[in-house]
């Protein structure tokens, strides 16, 4: 209904319709899948290390060794489903193989006992499923919302996912505080949730059939075409942008290490701390993304980043207290809830439909591998020169980065896209 | 889109509900099939423990985590040392690790919650808590000095790593008595090869005591895992060589068991060896399965570690191996883990 909508009238009298009216079922649908997807992935994510190290005996050492690999493969395997949903036509397709392929290694890693092989094998497998339905799913959101709502779309989706992640932990600790030891209860009712989450993107999302977007059928999907997307101006501006902003963003895992040691809250505190991330990013993704539909993708994008130097510049204060810590938390659940969805958003507005999977999956990827370079950079920053100093290095280099992201993005008109009337 | 329907189909709607239910039914299902199979739990009179622990530790016997799956689970028993799969004697302590020597003891617990907090307790001779000390991270290894005074506990600290999975460990020396930290080996002067050695990837772990203050433990850092001697009173210590972890000095300290990092194929194993602290002579035991966990000697002449269960997923056993690589492995305790050998000669030499 909305593709009708959206082509004839996109009036600013529409803005004061509700979000529920102006988000797509379809992309309810895709949240709501997500939600109980991260409840299903958190709740074993968050017992993982119990279970392999206290429970199996098994050295948390041994299986760092190879989670590296894992994260390479998953960025390919991204880009690639990402691209075959394109070629195919099929990007729910795509998506419901990715999750079914995670549901399934709910079932295995219980399975897979103490061998130590499968375990490995077990949580490979969930990461490529992660990696193959995510570029598709995000496809899926861009193909059937209103391109003036696209950011609050994918607002509704990020905030919905970001809750299934704060619950998945919470069921988990409610059934071992209920059962102790019952670890295998934690599998099975992930894998429940996964097979609910896998039900409501096979019966409730539609797939965009294919006369819907007539110019698909006439330029099928190509490698070439697909490398052509970075010779598009606006596109390439943006990739260049959040590749160069994602080096300047310090994980919220460091962050979080940062106010440890400033603030003395202990080890414990931890998980409290992304929980509040979350919290915030559920609050505030929905009207970061109407602001970003309003006024412009690309600058809330930019302003989240912002919200960076604030969380950079507390972390440099000598004391630090309480209310400190809250205010970079909640910064840092700002931060995500403007820059995420909304990068999405600002990408899937100026991609050509039959394209958009390989292209949402290529700024992703590119996001990915900044945040991997980061962590590294910090890391190696941290051993070398001291923290003060990391951190002061990327107070500095923040602004560098908004800089370069901000010329490149007004020079090749790439902000322009996707504002009120202009959409592609 | 061509039709116009922001409701589902009544059919996706009933397939869905069809789904849940199947789902539902699925998780009853598998709880009531594997929570009437519980076993049943073995009724302990607990009015008598005291008396039974008293009884046990007269003779030479063992202190364990039990990792029998009944109401005892994850509770540290003694057993004497002729027959440690009859007669358990389960006390009211829940440890992930425990260790005792002389009149002392460390469990090391978990709290599990939304946050998970771990802390070790020191205990006395008849198991009761006299001290607790809130630890930074999961419970990897405890040891109690010969005269009890003093532990060295090792945790793993996920905060401390770059990328999820990658986990550095802390190490810290309690005094049993104060139930105070006395030492963290973060802040021990190392030396290699006479010259001040220090690096900020520096992670120690697996205390073994000599008496007192005299230590050996694991330094990794670079990719190299040296086996160091340390002294807790003049908070110092020296890297003796590489290529040793987790170590376990034997009864007559003329030798240490320890982990030995071995590569096959993509996996790293861990074997246990025995390193003569004379000769600097490594030798194997003869137990190709991977071990990960700090040996404790049952006598001079046998290195005894855990193996989880080859059939029990959170169960494991507690095997005995020849220590000059000699002979085969042989189950020493069933359903066992973290085992501390308690024989009055070893205790008061």
């Amino acid at each position: 209904m909305y593709t009708i909508d959206w082509q004839q009238a996109l009036g600013r009298q529409e803005a004061r319709a509700s979000v529920r009216a102006r988000v797509a079922p379809v992309v309810w649908a895709l949240g709501f899948t997500s939600m109980l997807t991260d409840i299903s992935s958190e709740m074993v994510s968050s017992i993982l290390p119990a279970y392999l190290v206290l429970h199996l005996r098994m050295s948390p050492l041994a299986f760092g060794l190879v989670d590296g690999l894992y994260q390479g493969a998953a960025a390919l395997l991204r880009v690639a489903a990402g691209f075959a949903g394109d070629r195919w036509r099929r990007h729910k397709a795509v998506a419901v193989a990715g999750y079914a392929l995670s549901a399934m290694c709910r079932l295995a890693l219980p399975a897979a006992g103490q061998a130590w092989g499968a375990i490995v094998a077990a949580v490979a497998v969930d990461r490529a499923g992660k990696g193959i339905r995510t570029a598709p799913r995000d496809a899926l959101i861009t193909l059937h919302s209103a391109p003036g709502d696209l950011a609050r779309s994918f607002g509704v989706h990020r905030a919905l996912d970001a809750a299934g992640a704060m619950l998945g932990p919470l069921i988990a600790f409610l059934v071992l505080a209920a059962i102790p030891r019952a670890y295998d209860l934690i599998f099975v009712a992930s894998f429940c949730f996964a097979v609910i989450g896998l039900a409501v993107l096979v019966l409730f999302v539609r797939a965009p059939a294919a006369e819907d977007r007539p110019s698909r059928a006439e330029r099928p999907a190509s490698l070439a075409g697909a490398a052509n997307l970075l010779r598009d101006r606006r596109f390439r501006a943006l990739c260049l942008a959040a590749g160069v902003l994602s080096l300047a963003a310090i994980s919220d895992a460091f962050v979080f290490l940062v106010l440890q040691q400033r603030a003395g809250f202990g080890a414990a505190a931890f998980p409290l701390a992304a929980v509040g991330v979350s919290l915030v990013n559920v609050v505030v993704a929905v009207p970061g993304g109407g602001l970003a539909d309003r006024f412009g993708r690309v600058r809330v994008f930019l302003g989240g980043h912002v919200l960076l130097l604030g969380v950079y510049g507390m972390l440099l204060l000598p004391e630090l207290s309480l209310g400190h810590v809250a205010a970079c938390v909640a910064l840092l659940g700002a931060y995500y809830a403007a820059t995420d969805g909304v990068l999405a958003a600002a990408a899937g507005a100026m991609l050509p439909a039959h394209l958009c999977g390989s292209g949402l999956a290529l700024v992703q990827t590119i996001v990915n591998a900044g945040r991997l370079t980061v962590s590294l950079v910090f890391a190696s920053l941290w051993t070398v020169a001291g923290l003060d100093t990391a951190v002061m290095c990327f107070l500095a280099g923040l602004p560098f980065a908004l800089g370069i992201a901000g010329i490149l993005l007004v020079r090749s008109g790439a902000y322009r896209v996707g504002e009120p009337f202009q959409g592609a | 889109m061509s039709e116009n329907h922001s409701r589902a189909p009544r059919s996706a709607v009933a397939a869905f509900l069809v789904v849940c239910v199947a789902v539902l039914a699925l998780f009853a299902g598998y709880f009531a099939l594997t929570r009437a199979a519980d076993p049943s739990s073995e009724p302990t009179s607990e009015t008598d423990t005291a008396e039974r622990i008293a009884e046990v530790r007269q003779g030479p016997h063992l202190v364990f985590r039990q990792t029998r799956q009944d109401r005892t689970y994850g509770q540290a028993v003694l057993a004497p040392l002729d027959g440690p799969n009859e007669a358990r004697v389960p006390t009211s302590l829940a440890c992930e690790r425990v260790h005792v020597a002389a009149t002392r003891g460390v469990c090391l617990q978990a709290d599990r919650g939304v946050i998970t907090t771990y802390r070790a307790v020191i205990f006395d001779e008849a198991f009761a808590p006299r001290h607790e000390i809130a630890l930074p991270g999961v419970p990897s290894r405890v040891r109690v000095s010969p005269d009890g005074s003093r532990a060295g506990i090792t945790v793993f600290v996920n905060g401390d790593s770059y990328a999820a999975g990658n986990f550095s460990t802390r190490t810290l020396i309690v005094d049993t008595a104060t139930g105070q930290i006395v030492g963290n080996l973060e802040d021990f002067a190392i030396t290699r090869d006479g010259r001040p050695f220090k690096a900020v990837d520096f992670n120690f772990w697996g205390v073994t005591f000599a008496d007192r203050s005299r230590f050996y433990a694991t330094l990794a850092t670079g990719g190299h895992t040296y086996l160091i001697e340390g002294d807790v009173e003049s908070r110092r210590g020296r890297t003796l060589r590489d290529g040793i972890e987790c170590p376990s000095l034997s009864p007559d300290r003329t030798r240490v068991a320890f982990k030995k990092r071995i590569r096959e194929g993509v996996r790293l194993v861990w074997r246990i060896g025995v390193l003569d602290l004379a000769s600097l002579e490594e030798t194997l035991v003869a137990d190709s399965r991977n071990v990960d966990d700090q040996a404790e000697w049952l006598d001079n002449h046998h290195v005894v570690y855990g193996l989880p269960s080859a059939t029990t997923p959170g169960s494991s056993d507690v095997w005995a191996a020849p220590a000059n690589g000699s002979g085969a492995p042989s189950m020493l305790v069933k359903d066992a883990w973290s085992p501390a050998i308690v024989r009055k000669g070893n205790v008061e030499s």
